[in-house]
């Protein structure tokens, strides 16, 4: 980003709106804006239509609607096959921590005329300039995460999914808890503030969400009996205007779904550790929710658990739920909804928000009033349900009269069985790596998990006495089935799956779609181009590492290159690995690739 | 070679770089010190925890070592054999090319009790000095403390900061300035109905 403003008076260059609000005489020393730096400064402007300039990827979803969709189109279905390595920058930050041996990479690279920004494992963000066809780095901001502090209560790897942008800063998290704003010219850290406490089991994994001048965070530690919550932060002020739970306390709404005597709710979960979605109309953020705790004993938590595995409708000024939509009441899987909602406006007019879940069904909800419009099984094996009801989506067995949801019973895990096999297994179905639409096309491709797993249940113990990082999870998995893969592309229009390609291994790092192409990333180190109506393989690249990290398009001077970051973590090499054996010799790394043409 | 190199090693050690080998030997310090170092980065740290406690987590449940009834040597051949039909790994890359794991050799043990190999093998030098370190720093001893936390992890990280102190004091007294605040805003939900 060029440096577009001028400050004479000191007042800093963030502080615009403390500036406008604080009379004439400051107004008078205000920054003075130059007509281009409305051009080249993210704001909420240019994020509402980030899908404008082609060339960038400006927000972690592509565009705020999370379509991770880019319309440059100088690499197609011609020329593909001649698409090699243009520049790579080995980057840091792998070692590991607490219970962790390694981090990975797991982040969006975001890109602005020209200049990429990407974060390691341990929040480090590095600012680089792509001009002249390499990567340089312009500097590197190390917030100094808590190795052991974080690495102790991260369930699933040290991990960090990237940055936003906000005016000359950039906003960043770290795995033990914080939000920093870096000068996007000098690289020094302009301000922080603690926002999840790592002595209560929370972490922060996923890339902030800029709307409206406030950046809003997730939290992760369903694992360890966190109560859930979204945070959202005032980047004029640097505090906190509204943070909405997603376990309601005792006499709010939804607090009946947990039926219990002894206050289950209080450690129940509801994560919310994936970035969501903003629709600009609306003036709604759209937010998924992860798994209730216990994980896996839901006999520990009669009820349906609200808000636990939903897309929660929220008013971006205050926080306030305007409706929710429960895909897995009572989970007893592990079932997590944190996907992230794609906004989506069908051929019909509807509005959509569509998101792929771990309980292997994707979902098209009615995006202003959270309605369900249509449901499609997209994993090759389902046994937990037998559908959804094609009017309320709920899974056909569910009884609300129940405290406890068997759905297919020797499919659903429960203390009495004490080991189940589920499918698909408890980390889907489709992850936290994102799926991309293609608006031409109408269709909509999830990155898919091809699984099973065994889950032992635990009876967990009433009141229990947590420990930072000791787990709250009623039990836990293994994997005695081998996992695979697939990439699925579902028409909007009818909800129909119109084209799946197997892959070996799971999809662990997620889509980029362009007019003519998918590319994926696989965690066995293959990056793989697809035909955009097909799915088709039509090029891969062995990268040499493992790939859990989404791919993104952008141009730089005119030509159009494809990115991702290599480096194998998260959850799978430390609980999965088992269904994947040949995924056990991946060293770790940290590898920034880009592709073109030429 | 070899000359130089003792050589080189003396001179650092004259310059008070090292401890004298004698005093080395004796100081029971800086074994425990270097079988915590062992339990960290073989990744006994990863299931069992720093403090050995073990349980919960997000995969299962690895035994608690403050508890085990092992003893010394068998301790020792759990680190080189692992547990078949269990979670626990195999440290000694040619254990089962004997008979030397519980009467067992390769060929006696299926795919399915056959322990898993250790991401890292372990020189035997290495496996006897976390072996001992189990023997001695962990199995028995109580809960974890503030202290036993900080002997393990320094004091440049928060990881200790909910552990008790040795002898009862409340957990992280003294110690407030660790503990984090965090300027939450009100939940505008809560109340509703």
């Amino acid at each position: 980003m060029t440096p577009t403003f001028s400050s004479t008076a000191g007042v800093p260059r963030w502080s615009r709106r403390v500036a406008l609000a604080a009379g004439a005489a400051l107004l008078a020393a205000a920054p003075i804006v130059t007509a281009e730096a409305v051009q080249t400064e993210v704001t909420e402007q240019t994020l509402e239509k980030a899908d404008g300039n082609p060339a960038n990827w400006i927000t972690y979803g592509r565009d705020l609607s999370a379509h991770r969709y880019s319309p440059l189109d100088q690499i197609n279905r011609g020329n593909v096959s001649h698409l090699h390595v243009a520049y790579t920058l080995q980057l840091g930050g792998a070692e590991g921590g607490g219970i962790w041996s390694h981090a990975g990479l797991e982040g969006t690279p975001i890109v602005q005329n020209g200049f990429m920004y990407v974060t390691d494992g341990w929040g480090s963000v590095y600012k680089l300039d792509l001009h002249g066809g390499h990567a340089a780095l312009v500097w590197k901001m190390d917030p100094k995460t808590d190795h052991d502090w974080a690495g102790t209560v991260a369930c699933c790897g040290i991990d960090n999914r990237g940055v936003a942008l906000w005016h000359d800063a950039v906003i960043s998290h770290t795995l033990d808890g914080r939000m920093l704003a870096t000068d996007d010219k000098t690289g020094k850290i302009l301000w922080q503030r603690q926002i999840a406490d790592p002595d209560k089991s929370e972490s922060i994994t996923g890339a902030p969400l800029v709307v409206n001048d406030i950046a809003i965070t997730g939290v992760a530690g369903g694992e360890y009996g966190i109560r859930g919550w979204i945070a959202a932060t005032d980047l004029v002020t640097h505090k906190e205007i509204w943070r909405t739970h997603t376990i309601p306390t005792k006499g709010e709404a939804g607090s009946k779904t947990w039926s219990d005597s002894y206050d289950a709710r209080k450690t129940g979960g509801g994560a919310t550790w994936v970035t969501g979605t903003y629709d600009p109309v609306l003036d709604t953020i759209y937010w998924g929710v992860g798994n209730p705790g216990p994980d896996w004993d839901h006999e520990f938590r009669p009820g349906d658990n609200l808000y636990s595995d939903s897309m929660l409708a929220l008013d971006p000024h205050t926080g306030r739920i305007k409706w929710y939509f429960q895909y897995t009441p009572n989970d007893a899987f592990d079932y997590d909804g944190v996907s992230e909602a794609v906004l989506v406006d069908a051929p019909s007019g509807r509005k959509l928000a569509l998101a792929a879940q771990r309980n292997g069904f994707a979902y098209a909800i009615d995006r202003t009033d959270g309605k369900f419009v249509w449901g499609t099984k997209f994993v090759d094996k389902l046994t937990w349900t037998k559908g959804l009801n094609p009017t309320t989506g709920k899974p056909v067995e569910y009884d609300p009269n129940k405290a406890v949801q068997m759905y297919n019973a020797a499919g659903t895990p429960d203390r009495a069985k004490g080991s189940t096999l589920i499918c698909p297994g408890s980390m889907g179905g489709k992850n936290w790596p994102p799926t991309a639409y293609n608006p031409n096309l109408k269709l909509w491709y999830i990155p898919v998990i091809e699984s099973c797993n065994l889950i032992k249940t635990v009876e967990a113990k009433e009141h229990p006495m947590l420990k930072p990082g000791g787990g709250f999870s009623g039990g836990g998995p293994s994997d005695p089935v081998r996992i695979t893969g697939s990439v699925a592309a579902i028409d909007v229009s009818t909800g129909r799956i119109v084209a799946k390609q197997h892959m070996p291994f799971p999809s662990l790092g997620g889509l980029v779609a362009t007019p003519d192409l998918v590319f994926s990333s696989e965690p066995d180190g293959d990056f793989v181009a697809l035909d955009a109506r097909t799915l088709k393989r039509l090029w891969h690249f062995q990268t040499g590492s493992g790939l859990n990290a989404p791919p993104v398009s952008f141009a730089v001077d005119g030509k159009q290159y494809i990115a991702v970051l290599a480096g194998l973590g998260g959850a799978w090499d430390k609980w999965y690995i088992d269904g994947t054996p040949e995924l056990k010799k991946i060293a770790p790394g940290s590898m920034l690739y880009v592709f073109a043409l030429n | 070679m070899m000359l130089r190199s003792a050589g080189l090693v003396s001179a650092l050690c004259g310059l008070v770089l090292c401890p004298p080998p004698a005093a080395f030997a004796q100081q029971p310090q800086a074994s425990a010190a270097e079988g915590a170092s062992i339990f960290r980065e073989a990744g006994c740290i990863s299931c069992h925890k720093w403090s050995g406690t073990g349980g919960g987590g997000y995969g299962g449940s690895a035994a608690n070592l403050r508890k085990t009834q092992l003893d010394p040597s068998q301790i020792a051949e759990t680190v080189r054999c692992g547990h078949p039909m269990g979670g626990m790994p195999y440290f000694q890359q040619d254990a089962y090319a004997t008979n030397s794991c519980y009467g067992y050799k390769q060929g006696d043990l299926n795919s399915k009790t056959m322990p898993p190999a250790a991401e890292h093998f372990l020189q035997p030098r290495e496996i006897k000095e976390v072996a001992a370190y189990v023997a001695t720093e962990l199995k028995g001893r109580g809960d974890p403390t503030f202290e036993q936390c900080v002997a393990f992890f320094g004091h440049a990280t928060h990881v200790c900061n909910d552990y008790p102190h040795a002898g009862g004091a409340a957990a992280g007294a003294g110690e407030a300035a660790h503990h984090v605040v965090i300027d939450a805003a009100p939940d505008q939900n809560e109340g509703a109905h």
